[in-house]
């Protein structure tokens, strides 16, 4: 299968960011719900994240040998446009969740036993992060999608 | 019925001198895979991209692109 280099750039980066997120995420709810996020441990654990995903980014590249002046054209353009609307649309959607589930926590009192879906500060900035890394992965789906399947 | 812009771009391409994807890719300003994309009719370049490639093997715009409906 022919993958270009630029196909091989949003593979690394889909990778990278999925890994990151288990990682992250498997700590973040250790407890059960959404933990605390101005604890030392879980700032640790995204000191680890960001430096495992420079890290990993950087080997990948030099392994699967990715040079850097690869130049972008009008498809490329056209793909990359369609891939962040879609991110954009799903971005949108996760926020209006976010708000409608804070509202309805705040103002309605439901789910108050609930470790998830009762929204304090730490729950929202979780959910947020997830929205943000959540519409990267769609970003990078649908680029792959089209590269693969056609634009 | 599917409606899509299929092309002659790799039969003219073996025509002249038996030129390559890479060498096409560079005359026109896109990368080896657009033009590829583009003969497996899995993108349709845009009017400037259709002329400069048009202009590359010096025939007129319908000889080397055609708006066709396909059964789906």
């Amino acid at each position: 299968m022919d993958i270009s280099n630029r196909e091989k750039e949003i593979w690394i980066e889909l990778v990278i960011s999925l890994l990151v997120a288990i990682y992250y995420f498997k700590h973040a709810l250790s407890t059960g719900g959404f933990s605390d996020m101005m604890t030392p441990e879980l700032g640790r654990v995204v000191i680890n994240a960001i430096l495992f995903s420079i890290i990993a980014t950087i080997v990948l590249t030099i392994f699967f040998n990715i040079k850097d002046n690869v130049k972008k054209d009008e498809r490329d353009y056209a793909i990359d446009a369609k891939a962040n609307s879609y991110a954009y649309y799903s971005l949108c959607i996760f926020c209006m969740g976010i708000i409608s589930q804070t509202l309805i926590s705040e103002r309605i009192g439901y789910f108050a036993n609930s470790q998830i879906l009762n929204i304090n500060l730490s729950t929202v900035l979780h959910l947020l992060l997830l929205s943000l890394i959540v519409s990267g992965i769609i970003k990078s789906v649908t680029q792959l999608f089209f590269y693969r399947r056609g634009y | 019925m599917a409606k899509k812009v299929e092309n002659n771009i790799r039969k003219l391409r073996l025509e002249n001198n038996g030129m390559t994807q890479a060498e096409l890719a560079e005359k026109i300003d896109a990368t080896r895979q657009t033009v590829n994309a583009i003969e497996a009719a899995k993108y349709a370049p845009s009017l400037e991209l259709a002329f400069k490639i048009a202009d590359v093997f010096g025939e007129p715009l319908e000889k080397v692109f055609e708006y066709k409906l396909t059964k789906k």
